[in-house]
């Protein structure tokens, strides 16, 4: 009897976890990755970060040496298109028609940046952060400029700002929201973000739409509902979507993302997915969501092979984020679904504070910036829905780790 | 190059060649060491990537900071031995260095 056969399309974060963990629960089968970009699968938060800055060699973005890949036996394809899935048959094929039968599947396609509709003439001035290839242009591209306007107050947009606000550049952020991280986060957070631009020297522009961008002899000049700004080049970080075209097409069920359980099971028996691609139920707010995290792809990445080698362990897991920006670390923990409180740890003038979420005395989500320890706590306080008392979670003479007692 | 002898819980020793300049945690990742997780790649952002190291090699690492600490300070097996690999850089001095690892990094 042939071997059994695992086909992971997608070269990020899941797709390189998934095959790890196959190969940590000694399945046997053959595994072959096929990721659409040219370098072995590697880390993307760097990118907006270490990377950008110059401060990171891009083999050291990659998960996993060469080496590893052909001492395991895992076939990694670079370059390489899927175009098709044949769930009938258990086959997808490439981009030249060659096809490949499979046993189980595995879609780990991630996400792509929301675009913005640019006139040719000028599509060489604008520019999305999403892989290498993105990074080394941008650097590229910075090294001869003065002056850049970012699209999108998220927390890309704001990363980038900060790196390119250390390269010497003048930093313009348009946002068409009232306050930047709008979607993501309090009034507190942002406002604090905000005041840490604007005292860097970032200009902030929110309430701000772009309605158009036009080529002038300098660069751009981006039209926006509070007048024109020029600047050598712009960037575009006003969201993602998630690559689910490719399975939607093939008959799997996908909206917003590919539709998977609690297993990272698809619609399909044979077909799984993991990471920023999925569509996943999360037990602790009790719904279906999307999220754009290093941790849910580690974590769905080992929910698949589990589910491969039959294991059926479920999904189960508090998200979390972080996000680094000019001294500042970021840590978010939880979803800030619904809260009807919030209480602040700390000094909002200082660069070291936590802000905790809560709902009927319980914390539902926190944002911790430079309080490694309140973030760690929170997680736990989250997990274990531990009722809490709020003037203890404010005050710094209690020790975190003691709030809850 | 230098040499570093990740130990897994169980007593299985992992000898690999390291490249100094990188960290401990890269060593162990870039080797596919079991039992060092790195889920953040680095950041001292998820404390998934401690080791235990003697008392003999501590005095020639750099010191720890204020966040590694606090990081550490939530991990289920940390003792006082503890440190992020992530948080390391691997100099010349520690060729031949003894890396212990926790039974689970979550």
């Amino acid at each position: 009897m042939s071997k059994e056969k695992t086909l992971i399309i997608g070269g990020g974060q899941a797709a390189c976890q998934t095959a790890t963990s196959l190969k940590n629960k000694k399945y046997d089968g053959e595994i072959k990755i096929f990721c659409s970009e040219n370098y072995l699968p590697y880390q993307r938060p760097p990118l907006s970060k270490k990377f950008l800055m110059g401060e990171l060699d891009k083999e050291r973005l990659f998960f996993k040496p060469e080496k590893f890949y052909t001492e395991n036996q895992i076939a990694i394809n670079l370059n390489s298109y899927v175009q098709r899935i044949d769930i009938e048959n258990k086959e997808i094929f490439l981009k030249d028609n060659k096809k490949e039968n499979y046993d189980n599947l595995v879609i780990a396609t991630g996400t792509i940046p929301r675009q913005i509709d640019v006139d040719k003439k000028i599509s060489d001035k604008v520019f999305y952060l999403r892989s290498i290839e993105d990074v080394l242009q941008i650097r590229g591209k910075i090294k001869e400029s003065n002056k850049v306007t970012i699209i999108g107050g998220g927390y890309i947009g704001l990363e980038v700002a900060a790196i390119i606000n250390k390269l010497g550049l003048q930093v313009t952020i348009v946002e068409m929201a009232s306050r930047i991280l709008e979607r993501v986060t309090s009034e507190t957070i942002s406002s604090f973000y905000t005041k840490i631009h604007k005292q860097a020297g970032v200009e902030v522009l929110t309430n701000t739409s772009v309605e158009g961008l036009e080529k002038n002899n300098k660069g751009v000049e981006v039209i926006t509902s509070n007048g024109v700004i020029v600047s050598d080049f712009v960037i575009v970080g006003i969201g993602v979507l998630p690559c689910d075209t490719l399975a939607l097409e093939s008959g799997i069920d996908a909206k917003n993302g590919i539709i998977v359980d609690e297993f990272c099971r698809t619609s399909n028996d044979y077909i799984f997915s993991a990471g920023d691609c999925t569509m996943h139920p999360n037990i602790f707010y009790n719904k279906n969501i999307r999220l754009e995290s290093v941790h849910n792809a580690i974590e769905q990445g080992k929910t698949v092979a589990a589910s491969i080698m039959g294991e059926n362990i479920s999904y189960n897991q508090i998200p979390w984020f972080w996000s680094d920006q000019y001294e500042t670390k970021l840590q978010i923990a939880g979803l800030l679904d619904n809260y009807d409180d919030i209480v602040v740890r700390g000094d909002t003038k200082n660069q070291s504070f936590a802000v905790f979420y809560t709902k009927e005395n319980r914390i539902t989500a926190s944002d911790c910036v430079n309080r490694p320890a309140e973030h760690m706590m929170s997680r736990k306080l989250i997990s274990e829905k531990i009722l809490i008392d709020k003037d203890r979670l404010s005050d710094e003479t209690i020790p975190i780790k003691e709030v809850a007692n | 190059m230098v040499k570093i002898i990740y130990i897994e819980h169980d007593g299985t020793e992992h000898p690999v060649d390291v490249d100094v300049g990188t960290s401990i945690m890269e060593g162990a990742v870039s080797n596919s060491i079991p039992g060092i997780d790195a889920d953040c790649g680095g950041g001292c952002a998820c404390a998934t990537c401690m080791v235990f190291i003697d008392d003999e090699w501590k005095d020639k690492m750099s010191s720890m900071s204020d966040e590694e600490e606090s990081m550490l300070d939530f991990h289920e097996y940390k003792e006082d031995s503890s440190r992020l690999g992530c948080q390391i850089p691997i100099t010349e001095e520690f060729d031949g260095l003894k890396v212990k690892m926790p039974p689970s990094q979550h």
